[in-house]
C-alpha cells in the first residue's frame, strides 16, 4: 500500500515523544501510587485489592496507550497517503485539460510519475507506457522515452529553469521541437522534476520559412538593375540592395546606418531634403516620383530618378521611406545631346534658309543684267536697231552663246536649290513623248552638224503624263552630255515599255568611265577629267538630273559605262494615269 | 495705236521691252513705281499692262491686286515679269488674277508674240 521511509518516520516523532513522557509518568506512577492509593482509597481491605492489582493495571492501562498510540499513527499514515493521491489525481486532471504537454520525474527512481493527455498525444504513448517505464540499459523499444529522460535529467542536474527548441524524438521516429521550462518539485517525499513541453515546431517552420522568404526578397532585390534603399525618419539607410551598392562603389556595411543625405547627396541639395524629410512627420503628402544628384564613392555624380513610397508600421505610423532608383544619368546626357543637336540643326535649318535667300537674291541680281546682255544683243542680232557687218555679228552671237551659258548655269544652280528646299514647281501635264524629243533633237542639231557625231532616234509613240518641263530638261542634259563627251561616233536614243514603266535610253559612243567615276556621277560639282579636249561646265547637270528624276519624277536614273567605249544612261520612269496622279499630288 | 503700261524701275529692261513693244506698233508709257503705274492704269486706259514684280514703293502683285480692285481699270490684262526664280510660284503669282507670268530674262524676240497668244489677239 504505501512504506516507510526514513521521511515517513518523522510522523513518529510526536507519538514517541508523548510513549516517553508515558514511560515517566508511569515509573512515577510506581513510585508515588502506594502513597496516592492509600490516600485515595481509605479503606485498607480495599487498598490491598488494588495494591495486589497495581501491576496488572499499568500493564494493562499501558498497552491501551500503546495501542491507541500505534493506531493515531497509522490513520495518520493512511489520511497523508490519500491526502498525497488525491493531490497526485487532482494533479492528473489539472494537467490533462492543459495545452502543454506536462511530465513529472521522478528524478531518483528513474521513472515517470505523470504525464497528461497532451504529452501523450505528442508523443505518441500511452499513459500506462509512459508510466510502465523505467531505465533500463539496453532495451531498444523506449529509446525515446530513454533519451527524453536523459535530456530531462540532464536539464535537472544543469538546474536550469528553461530549455529551448530540444529535440523529441517521437514513437512513429518524427521529431518534434519543443521549448521546455523546469520546476523541482517534492511528491510523495520524493525529488521530482515538473517538466511543460511546449511544442514550437510550427513556429521553427514559420521561422525557417520566413528566412527563406527574405532570403529569396534579398534575392529579389539583388537580381533587379535598380537601386532599392530604405530610410528612416532620421534619413539612415536601413535597406540597400546589390545594385545601390555597386552603383555607390560602397561596400553595404558602408553605407547602412549612415546618413544618406549627409554622406551621399551633393551639398547643394542638403537643405531641400531635409526639409522633405522633417516635412514628412507631419503626414504630408509624398512625392512620389522624383530626381536627383547622387555622390558616389569616387566623388562622381550620378542622376538618379526615384518612385517613392513610405513605409508604415502596423499602427500606420510612417517609419520610412521606400525608393526605387534608376539610373538616368546616361539617358539625361542624351537628352542634353539630342538638345545641342536639335540646336545645332535648327542653326543648319537656318544657315539652309540662308542659302536659299542667297541664291534667290542672287539669282534676280544675276539676271537682271543677264536680261540685258541677252535682249539687247538678241535684237542688235536682228538689226532692230540698223544693220551690222558680218564680224559684228560673229562677236554678238558669242557675247549671245556666253549669256545663254551663263544663264543655263545659273538655271541649274537655282535648279538644284529648289530641288533641295522641295519648294520647286511642278505642273504635271499629259504629252506624246516622241514629240517631245523630236523637237529636242532639233534644237540639239546646231551641235552636231558642228561637231560630225550623228545622233540616232529609235522611238516608238507613247503618252504620258508627268513634269513635261522637267523631263525635258533631264534628256536635254542627258543628250547634251553624251554629245559633249563624244569625240567620234554620235549618240542614240531610244525608247520601251515594259509593263507600267516608261525606259528612255540615251547611249553614246564617248569616252567612257571607269567604275570609280560612275561611283562619283552624281556628287555636286564632280567633272570628268579629258586631257585631249577641255569640256565646259561645273558638274552640275547629272547632279540635277539624278535629283529631278527621282525626287520629282519618281524615276530612277541608272548608268552603264565602260571606258573608252561608251556610257548608257537609262531613265526608267512610272507611267501613271493622271488620276493617280493628282490623288498622290493631293 | 494701242497703249501698253510698262510698270518696271530698271531703266535697262524698260528699253528693251519697249523696243520690242514699239516693234509690234504699241506705244508706250512707262512708270517706274506702282503708285504712278496705278494712277496710269486708270487714267490712260491701256491695252494691256506689264508689270514688274519687285518696284521700289509697292509689290507688283499688289499693284495687280488693287487694279483687280478698281472698276475703272479691272478689265486690263497684266503680264508680270519676274526674276525671283525662288519665290516664283506661278500658281501664286496667277491667284492674284494676272493673265500671264514671265521669267526673266525675256527674249524680246518672242514675247510680244506670246503675250498676243495669251491674250488670245
Amino acid at each position: 500500500m504505501y512504506k516507510l521511509s526514513v521521511k515517513n518516520m518523522k510522523n513518529l516523532i510526536v507519538p514517541l515523544k508523548i510513549f516517553l513522557i508515558y514511560i515517566s509518568f508511569g515509573f512515577a506512577w510506581i513510585y508515588f501510587s502506594d502513597r496516592a492509593l492509600a490516600l485515595l482509597v481509605p479503606d485498607p481491605e480495599l487498598y490491598m485489592v488494588f495494591q495486589s492489582y497495581k501491576e496488572s493495571f499499568y500493564v494493562i492501562f499501558s498497552g491501551l496507550v500503546l495501542f491507541a498510540l500505534i493506531r493515531s499513527y497509522y490513520l495518520d499514515l493512511e489520511k497523508t497517503h490519500r491526502k498525497e493521491v488525491e493531490y497526485l489525481n487532482q494533479i492528473r486532471k489539472i494537467s490533462n485539460s492543459m495545452v502543454e504537454g506536462m511530465l513529472i520525474v521522478d528524478v531518483e527512481n528513474q521513472s515517470f510519475l505523470i504525464s497528461n493527455r497532451a504529452l501523450q498525444d505528442m508523443l505518441g504513448y500511452s499513459r500506462e507506457e509512459i508510466l510502465n517505464f523505467k531505465v533500463v540499459e539496453g532495451r531498444e523499444k523506449d529509446d525515446c522515452l530513454k533519451k527524453l529522460f536523459s535530456v530531462l535529467k540532464e536539464a535537472y542536474e544543469r538546474g536550469n529553469i528553461h530549455a529551448y527548441e530540444i529535440p523529441v524524438i517521437l514513437k512513429d521516429g518524427s521529431i518534434v521541437y519543443v521549448d521546455l521550462t523546469f520546476k523541482e518539485i517534492e511528491l510523495q517525499n520524493r525529488n521530482c522534476l515538473l517538466a511543460i513541453f511546449h511544442d514550437v515546431s510550427e513556429k521553427l517552420l514559420l521561422r525557417t520559412k520566413i528566412a527563406e522568404e527574405r532570403k529569396f526578397l534579398k534575392a529579389l532585390l539583388d537580381v533587379t538593375g535598380d537601386i532599392v534603399l530604405a530610410l528612416n525618419l532620421e534619413m539612415e539607410v536601413i535597406l540597400i540592395n546589390k545594385k545601390g551598392c555597386e552603383l555607390l562603389g560602397y561596400h553595404d556595411y558602408e553605407i547602412l546606418g549612415k546618413n544618406w543625405v549627409d554622406k551621399f547627396l551633393p551639398v547643394r541639395i542638403h537643405k531641400e531634403v531635409k526639409d522633405y524629410f522633417s516635412s514628412l512627420k507631419g503626414e504630408t503628402d509624398i512625392k512620389f516620383y522624383h530626381e536627383n544628384p547622387v555622390l558616389t564613392k569616387s566623388g562622381e555624380e550620378i542622376q538618379i530618378y526615384w518612385y517613392n513610397d513610405l513605409l508604415r508600421d502596423e499602427d500606420g505610423k510612417i517609419y520610412g521611406i521606400l525608393s526605387n532608383g534608376i539610373n538616368i544619368t546616361h539617358l539625361r546626357e542624351a537628352q542634353k545631346t539630342v538638345h545641342d543637336l536639335t540646336e545645332y540643326n535648327r542653326k543648319l535649318k537656318e544657315l539652309d534658309d540662308l542659302k536659299s535667300l542667297f541664291i534667290a537674291t542672287m539669282s534676280h541680281e544675276l539676271r537682271t543684267p543677264l536680261n540685258s546682255i541677252i535682249g539687247f544683243t538678241s535684237i542688235i542680232l536682228e538689226e532692230w536697231v540698223g544693220p551690222i557687218n558680218d564680224e559684228q555679228r560673229e562677236n554678238l552671237s558669242i557675247v549671245l552663246k556666253s549669256g545663254k551659258y551663263l544663264l543655263s548655269l545659273i538655271n541649274d544652280i537655282i535648279d538644284v536649290a529648289k530641288i533641295e528646299a522641295g519648294v520647286s514647281e511642278m505642273h504635271f501635264e499629259e504629252f506624246e513623248l516622241k514629240e517631245l524629243i523630236e523637237e529636242l533633237v532639233k534644237n540639239l542639231s546646231t551641235v552636231t552638224k558642228s561637231s560630225g557625231l550623228w545622233l540616232k532616234l529609235e522611238l516608238t509613240p507613247v503618252n504620258i503624263f508627268t513634269e513635261k518641263r522637267r523631263l525635258t530638261q533631264c534628256l536635254y542634259n542627258l543628250l547634251s552630255n553624251a554629245l559633249k563627251f563624244c569625240e567620234k561616233g554620235g549618240v542614240t536614243i531610244c525608247n520601251h515599255i515594259f509593263s507600267d514603266r516608261l525606259v528612255i535610253t540615251v547611249e553614246d559612243t564617248g569616252m567612257g568611265m571607269t567604275p570609280e567615276e560612275v561611283n562619283k556621277l552624281y556628287a555636286p560639282f564632280t567633272r570628268l577629267v579629258n586631257k585631249e579636249k577641255k569640256i565646259a561646265g561645273v558638274g552640275l547637270g547629272l547632279y540635277l538630273t539624278n535629283k529631278i528624276v527621282n525626287e520629282i519624277l519618281k524615276g530612277e536614273l541608272l548608268v552603264e559605262s565602260e571606258k573608252d567605249k561608251g556610257s548608257k544612261f537609262t531613265i526608267i520612269l512610272p507611267i501613271l494615269e493622271k488620276r493617280e496622279i493628282l490623288e498622290a499630288k493631293t | 495705236m494701242k497703249k501698253v503700261l510698262v510698270i518696271e524701275d530698271n531703266e535697262n529692261n524698260l528699253k528693251l521691252i519697249t523696243y520690242a513693244l514699239k516693234r509690234s506698233g504699241y506705244q508706250v508709257i512707262a512708270a517706274s513705281n506702282g503708285t504712278t503705274g496705278m494712277e496710269l492704269a486708270t487714267s490712260e486706259n491701256p491695252f494691256f499692262i506689264i508689270l514688274d514684280v519687285d518696284l521700289p514703293d509697292i509689290n507688283g502683285l499688289q499693284v495687280a491686286k488693287e487694279i483687280r480692285a478698281n472698276s475703272l481699270c479691272q478689265q486690263i490684262p497684266i503680264i508680270v515679269m519676274t526674276s525671283f526664280a525662288m519665290r516664283g510660284d506661278r500658281e501664286r503669282i496667277l491667284s492674284y488674277g494676272v493673265n500671264g507670268y514671265f521669267d526673266k530674262p525675256i527674249n524680246p524676240l518672242t514675247i510680244i508674240q506670246e503675250i498676243h497668244k495669251l491674250l488670245g489677239v
